[in-house]
Order: structure tokens, then sequence, then C-alpha cells
């Protein structure tokens, strides 16, 4: 089958009756009535529930671990601790395959010891009876500390020179990475566990080329996915050796395969469960999934594991606190002429840090001849980090487009024309070598140019900033079935959790192709054991990838319809066509899809609609933020007063979803840029391990979020459409730190931007 | 410690239970009643996703004991709908593109009920700084607060209408096939 299925014309999509419209999540009415079942919601007979004793000390040596006292408190089961890892394929720096520490404390948080008990008093009761003697050891928690000869190093159990370094998740967020080219640079650097550099062109020689020249170091701080529902697995490892995985997930099929692989088991004996997810945004990928799995094993009954909010934001993975020194130089007329940057990513105690993708997506918006990036993923003792959405985009937009903005005003060129003038379109070249397919830099920037925003009268100590930013998406195996029913309705099954709505557009798609109204078709994720092959839902990538396969599965189920219709009806196939769910002929007979549903089943046998797809590569997605902020001149705050997000969207299966994901985006940009950060002290352990000190932003803090979709169809996806969910979160944080420093007049270098920060940003050049 | 006695009322229905006096409402709904459309987010009553109903005021389960409701009338998200007619707020928070993953919707649909009850026409402001205590990751917020709008302006909202969960728009068979 051709990969172009489908390019709408501007006719096409006015003939489209079911997507491209702004309909309402299917799910919508169990999410608002409590019937949606999430991880925690689900229990079995004998079930048990686990609590993990987790390390108080940043880095250490476990002397002692007796947990004899534990096991035979009444209640409990079953105690593991890294002894129950023996046998296991365990990879040293592998962070989920070293589910609990043996002699290496790397970080505050990490477990140490799991009991399973009948109940969640006695699992609680019986922690403080494991015995632990810990031999405190210095840690480093500073990136830049690490790299330095002399500072402490972090050394895996278990590991060797020249471990191999697990990347298969990475990829699954951004497949537009293809082959990194890694090139070792310094590979004796301290605490240094990857490393990357581009370069195109003589950077000096930009440099010398330049009327303006902008340099700095901006400093983004760790911060948590915060989805509502905190990491949960209930995990049952059968009489029959299979193991029953019930958590809540983005990628059933990734945490089979890594259980399987673990557990070195078939993966006919590793059924997994996606229940619905309480959000994840990149951190849940089956990191936490083995404890349940290796208490089940050992109490043979079902096991509980459910984080508290606490431990999530202590000992979950969070998203990279980030250095970025950058520096650029334009023409007076506009053009820029060289960019240096150096990205130091703080991956924690463990590999994995978006390091690679975020270097490269330092180059990612704008046509460049001539630069040189770096990139340094550092361990560190604090918990690893995880993907966050669009992972360690956000982090580089701060600096790019902090100095892109500041460079636009020295220039004395309006910061979005200055962008316009140099954004990046099809053909160009990322810093990775990949060539872009159409793209909507251009398109998403002009949006922005050409909204009232950008003529708002300012008011005092307000001030205005925009930026851009893209993330390549990933692109994975899809394939989905079409059922069709003896009633008249449809069923699309596929085994992708419902992250985003996805769903909701997958529906749609199969009701446009099939030619029924939307609400006869529902949608079913079923496990790993019982759904077809599916991709994670990551990397923005389910409407872009299982968005074909669904539209095959309908174009199959329906072209069998027709056939069975054909024949009843006594005319040729091409002169059917349907409408509303009847098929109907030009001899003026018509049937409905019902009655052939039914009569198969009576005859030639069940319709079954099967759809395959492999994308043969990402489609990059660029957003477009601009914000207005008021600055409060005595303390520091600063507010939200109108922001606006645009985003190529490709073609808008359903635009309410899409705004939906760019308001989500948004905001959680917003809080990077405003007042989200993991806090440590100096020991390392997190500060602020709670919602109350862990400020997410509320309803309150914020005004409405204005949305402009524009579409830029990208020709490998379903109608047009590429990747939604990542690309919005990428430009907010820096376009809100663009307009704070064009309130306050100086420039904002460290994230979030918190009151005391503005303060002092303001007071004294940045300087406590 | 002795198990205690509570007798109440939870989403209209009789309940009489033995719980250890330490058990929290939000555990006491979940496990023992197996009502688990009410969310434990944070357990420090910061997020608003565990929201219940103690005799018609919003309250945190997370940080309510189960022995505190007896005698009290409990409604859980499981007891809004009526008859399975959602309620103007699930309805319009569904029609208005509100939910995402979801797991926060229970806790803004128990606060948003309680709150448009007692103050009918806020404006924006009230209307957002009346859920702040509930905290949603996915939405930005927007959707749901024009939602609720949507509600406090009366507007009609097609979920609220009987059959509106259940019927399905088959076509009617041609004559004469």
């Amino acid at each position: 089958m051709s990969e172009v299925l489908d390019r709408p014309s501007v006719r096409q999509k006015a003939s489209y009756k079911v997507i491209g419209k702004p309909l309402p999540r299917i799910d919508g009415v169990e999410k608002v009535t409590g019937a949606a079942k999430f991880a925690a919601d689900y229990s079995l007979p004998g079930m048990l529930i686990a609590k993990v004793l987790r390390s108080p000390h940043a880095h250490a040596r476990i002397t002692r671990l007796d947990v004899s006292k534990a096991a035979a408190y009444p209640g409990v089961v079953a105690v593991v601790t890294g002894e129950d890892l023996e046998g296991i394929e365990r990879e040293p720096t592998s962070r989920m395959q070293n589910a609990l520490a043996r002699t290496q404390v790397l970080f505050a948080g990490q477990p140490i010891a799991a009991v399973a008990a009948t109940t969640r008093e006695a699992a609680e009761e019986a922690l403080p009876l494991i015995e632990v003697e810990y031999e405190v050891l210095p840690p480093v928690l500073d990136p830049l500390e690490a790299m330095k000869p002399g500072s402490p190093t972090i050394k895996h159990e278990g590991s060797e020179a020249g471990v191999h370094i697990d990347r298969s998740e990475e990829k699954i967020h951004a497949a537009g990475a293809g082959e990194l080219e890694e090139e070792d640079v310094e590979a004796e650097t301290n605490n240094v566990s990857s490393q990357v550099h581009f370069k195109r062109g003589d950077v000096e020689a930009g440099f010398r080329q330049a009327d303006a020249i902008v340099e700095g170091r901006w400093i983004s701080s760790s911060v948590h996915q915060s989805y509502m529902e905190p990491h949960a697995t209930l995990a049952y490892w059968d009489a029959s050796g299979t193991v029953n995985i019930w958590t809540s997930t983005q990628a059933q099929f990734n945490v089979r395969d890594s259980i399987a692989r673990m557990f070195h088991l078939p993966i006919s004996k590793v059924r997994v469960v996606g229940t619905e997810i309480g959000g994840g945004f990149g951190a849940k990928f089956g990191v936490m999934a083995p404890i349940a799995v290796l208490l089940s094993r050992k109490a043979k009954r079902p096991v509980k594991h459910v984080l508290t909010r606490s431990e999530d934001l202590i000992g979950a993975t969070p998203a990279p606190y980030t250095v970025i020194d950058v520096k650029v130089g334009a023409t007076k007329t506009g053009k820029i002429t060289a960019l240096k940057a150096r990205v130091v990513m703080d991956t924690g105690a463990f590999p994995g840090a978006p390091m690679s993708i975020g270097t490269i997506l330092c180059g990612g918006s704008y046509k460049l001849e001539n630069f040189e990036l770096d990139g340094y993923e550092v361990l560190t003792n604090k918990a690893s980090v995880g993907a966050y959405r669009a992972p360690g985009a956000p982090n580089v937009a701060f600096g790019i487009e902090g100095a892109i903005e500041q460079l636009a005003k020295k220039i004395g060129m309006s910061p979005i024309e200055f962008r316009l003038r140099n954004a990046i379109e099809e053909g160009d070249k990322w810093p990775n070598g990949n060539a872009l397919p159409a793209v909507g830099c251009r398109a998403v920037l002009e949006a922005i140019r050409n909204h009232p925003i950008m003529s708002d009268k300012l008011g005092p100590n307000e001030g205005r900033g925009v930026a851009v930013g893209a993330w390549p998406g990933g692109a994975g195996a899809a394939s989905a079935y079409c059922r069709a029913n003896p009633d008249g309705t449809f069923q699309v099954i596929t085994g992708t959790i419902n992250l985003t709505g996805s769903t909701t557009a997958l529906a749609q798609i199969a009701a446009e192709e099939l030619g029924v109204p939307m609400a006869l078709v529902s949608v079913v994720t079923g496990d790993t054991s019982e759904s077809p092959h599916s991709p994670a839902a990551g990397g923005s990538q389910i409407t872009y990838t299982m968005g074909h396969a669904v539209q095959r599965a309908a174009i199959d189920c329906r072209e069998k319809m027709l056939a069975l219709a054909a024949r009843r009806l006594e005319v040729d196939k091409s002169q059917l066509r349907i409408e509303d769910g009847v098929v109907k002929a030009s001899n003026d007979k018509a049937v409905t899809y019902k009655r052939l549903a039914d009569q198969a089943l009576q005859s030639t046998g069940p319709v079954v609609g099967e759809g395959s797809h492999r994308p043969g590569r990402p489609f990059p997605g660029f957003a477009a933020t601009a914000a207005i902020v008021h600055v409060d001149p005595d303390t520091g705050a600063a507010r939200i007063k109108r922001i606006v997000t645009a985003q190529d969207a490709g073609f808008a299966i359903n635009p309410m979803a899409v705004e939906g994901q760019m308001q989500g985006g948004t905001v959680q940009g917003a809080g990077m840029a405003l007042t989200e950060e993991l806090v440590y002290n100096q020991d390392g352990r997190v500060a602020n391990p709670g919602l109350l000190d862990y400020r997410l932003l509320t309803c309150g803090d914020l005004p409405m979020i204005e949305t402009v979709i524009v579409e830029v169809p990208a020709e490998a996806g379903p109608y047009g459409a590429r990747i939604i969910g990542e690309p919005p979160i990428v430009p907010p944080g820096a376009a809100i730190g663009n307009a704070i420093a064009d309130a306050i007049g100086k420039p904002i270098y460290h994230f979030p931007a918190t009151p005391e920060r503005v303060f002092y940003a303001v007071h004294s050049n940045g300087k406590r | 410690m002795a198990r205690q006695a509570i007798k109440l009322k939870v989403n209209g229905q009789n309940v009489e239970a033995e719980v250890e006096p330490a058990k929290l409402l939000l555990d006491f709904v979940r496990d023992d009643l197996g009502l688990t459309g009410t969310k434990e987010g944070c357990g420090t009553g910061d997020c608003g996703a565990c929201t219940v109903h103690l005799n018609g005021r919003p309250v945190h389960s997370c940080l309510t004991l189960a022995v505190e409701a007896d005698g009290a009338e409990v409604t859980t998200v499981e007891g809004i709908a009526q008859d399975g007619v959602l309620n103007a707020v699930q309805a319009a928070i569904v029609e208005y593109g509100g939910t995402q993953c979801g797991f926060c919707i229970p806790g803004f649909v128990m606060m948003a009920t309680a709150f448009l009850r007692d103050h009918p026409k806020p404006t924006e402001d009230e209307l957002r700084m009346g859920i702040a205590g509930n905290l949603c990751r996915c939405t930005g917020y927007d959707k749901i607060v024009r939602g609720l709008q949507a509600v406090v302006d009366g507007k009609e909202l097609a979920l609220t209408k009987p059959g509106a969960l259940t019927d399905i728009p088959l076509p009617p068979e041609p004559e004469g096939e």
C-alpha cells in the first residue's frame, strides 16, 4: 500500500463528515461519572499491598541489611531486597532492571527493600523493622561540579568500562533523532555518561560576520511530570507461570517486553493490562513495575503497589535540571551567522536523559550555516530522569529562544520578524543531518505575528515575549482490527493506551471511512495478549501511526461489507455508495450495515477488517507562543495576562482535542517557567515532596489559554495529520521568560522565574 | 485499636460498617464500598481529586476520617448522575472537552457541583478561585472553566437529556430491500 493514503485538498476537507470536527471525547462520560478504572482501582482476591523502604541518603554503601524482623511481622507475606534480583537480566545502567539497590545507593529515595502484606497498615508498620546500615558517601548534586575531576564518582553496581547503555526508550519519543552521531570528545570526563557533538560550517568565521552577538547561560530546574495519578501497578504471577500486570502505563507492549526480558520469560507468559492512565507525560514506561512483580513471584499472590505522591516526587523519574550556554550572532539585516551551544543535562543516578535530542533541537528552528553544539549527559546523586513531554526541548528553548529574543532586540528588529527571517523550512537539515519534510515553523510564527496579542497595548510593568520550538515525534509500528457487529455498530480494537484522547480521533477515522455516524463506532483497548501490536503512547505518535492502521482496518472492513452488499443487491461493487450506515446501489436498492453484518454471521463468516502500518519517518511538529506577563515590581511575582499558542497540526482530526493538547502543553510549559522546581537540599534530598510546595499552576493562576491551529499537511500522516501532544510544551516557558525580561528590562537566566529570582534579577543583576 | 461502628448514607443508600478509627473516608469509600471513582492524587489535601460531599459540603476525603461521617450523608461522584442522566456540571465538562486523562475529574465534578449550587452566578475570576483547590495537569483548565461557564449561562447540554447515554442513532431499515 502506498505511503500517501490521503493528502486532503480544501475540497476534500469540506467533504469530511466526521474527521476535522471538534467532537467531545468518547470516554468523557466514563470520566465524569467515576466509572473509568485506573490501575489503583483494580483489586484481586487475596491481594497484598506493597510498601517500599527507600534510602534516606543520596550516596552510600549498604553495609548491612536485615529484613528478618519485618518478614516475621504479622500480616507480612513477602519481603524482597536486591538479592531477589539474582538471576534477572540486569544491565548495570538500567534503572528499571535495578529496581532495588544491592550494595550501592545512588540517590535519596532509591528503593532498598519492599514488603507485601495483607493490609497497607501492616506493610507500613513492617518497614521500620528492616535494619539497614549505611556508609554514607559525599553526594554530587550539581552536574557542572560532577564533571570536574576529583568530584565523587557515580558507579553503577556491576558496571565495567564500555557498558551498553539501553537507549531504546528514548527512541520511542524521538524517532526523528534517527541515528544519533555520537562522538566521544573527552571520553574520560568524570560522570559524563554520554556526549554528543554536532558541527557545521565555521562558527568563528560566522561570529566575525555578526554585527551583534548575545551570550549567556540559562538554567532550568528539575521538574516533575506531576501526572495526577501516581504510579500504580497490580501484579499477579499466577500458578501457571504467567505474569499478569495491571498498570498505569503509556506503553503496555514495552512493559511486556521489558518484563519478559528481565525475567527471561516468553512474551506469551507476560500479560500487561494497560489500564486507564491518569496522565503520564513520558514518565510511565514501566519503570515501577518490577517491584510488584518481584513481590508477587515471592508471595505467590497478587500484589498492588501504589506510590504516594511524596514517593512519586522523590523517587520516580523527573525531568532533568539543564544548563545551556548559548552564543549566537546575527547581522544587522537579521541573518543568524553562527550559533554555539553547550548543553549539560543532569541525568541523575542512571543514564537516559534526553540530551542528544535536546542538543539537536538547539538548531531545530532556524537555518544555520555555522554551528557547534555540544551535549553532555552527566550523572549525579539524584533520582534518574525520565521523559517529560518533548523531553529536553523546553529546557534548551529557554536558552536558545532567550538568546534569540535578546539578539533581535540588539539589532533593533522585532523578535518575531527576526525568527521568521531565519525560520527553518522543508529541505533544511537539522544538526544531526536529517533533512526536514514540509514543516510549519514559518506558519506558526506567522500565525502569532498576525494574532491580536502582538498589538495589545502593554500596561505598566507588563512585557511581551515570543518563542518557537519543535519536536520530531515517534514513528512506531501499529496495527488495528475493525469488527462489524450484527447490530450495525462497529468496534475498533487496538492496543494503544488512550493517553491523550487518541481513541476519539481513531473512532472518527473509522467512522469517516465506514460512512457511519461516530456514535456507531466504539474503540476498545485490549491488553497485550488480546490486542494487535501497538506502539507506545509516547512521542506524540498515536494519531500519526495508529491513525493509518485504523484507517486501513476500517477501509478493509468497509470493502468486505461492500462485497457482501454487491452480491446481495446484485450490482457491481463500484455502483455502491454509503450514506449514514446504509449501502445504496445505483439500482435504487439499499441495505443497512446491520443486515449485512448479520447476514455475514449466517453465511460467509464475521467481517473483520485489519490494518497495519509502519511510518517511514516521523514528521516533526512546530509550535510558537506569545505571552503577555505582568510583573509585580515589589514582589517579583509574574502573572500571565494573556497567552496564545499556535501549532501546526498538519490536519486536525479533532480540533477540540488538538486545542486541549495545546492548552495543556502551554500550561505545563508555563509551570516550568514560573513555579515548578524540585528543590534538593545539600544532602541530596528533595525538600519539597508534596503538591503544596511543589507548586503546580492552578486554575486561579491562569487566564484562558488561546490557541491557533495551522495546517501544513504531513505527507506521511493520515489525512495529513501530524504529531500533536509534545510541540505545545516547547515554546511557552521561553515565551513567558522573554515576556518577564521585557517587563523588567533585564534578562531572566534561571527558571522557574520565581518571585525571588525575578526580584533579584531586577535589583541586583540576578545575583543574591 | 477497637473498631468503631458507623451508620451513614452513601449516595442515598444506608450503610452500616465497623471501621478502624484511623481509617480515612477516602479508603472507606474506595476499599470498603468499592466506590473507586473517588481518587487519591496526593493524600495531603493539595490536589482535590478525593473531593466528596459530606452533608452537602465538599471535603477532602483524604483528610477526613470515616468515623467523622458517622450519621452523615456522603455523596461520591458515583452518586451525582441520577437515573442514568448526568448533571449539568458532568455534561458540560464532557461536551466542552474538559476531560483528558480524567483522573482529577471526579474531584472537579464534586467541587464544581457544590460551588455552583452555592454560587450560581460567579464571575470568571470567582469561578476560577472556586475550583482553584483542584489540580489538573492535562487541560490547562481552559475547557473545564468554559464548560462550567456554560452551566452558569444556562446553555443547553445534550448529555443532560434522558437517553443521551444509551440511545444509538442507527439508520432506519430501507424499504423494499
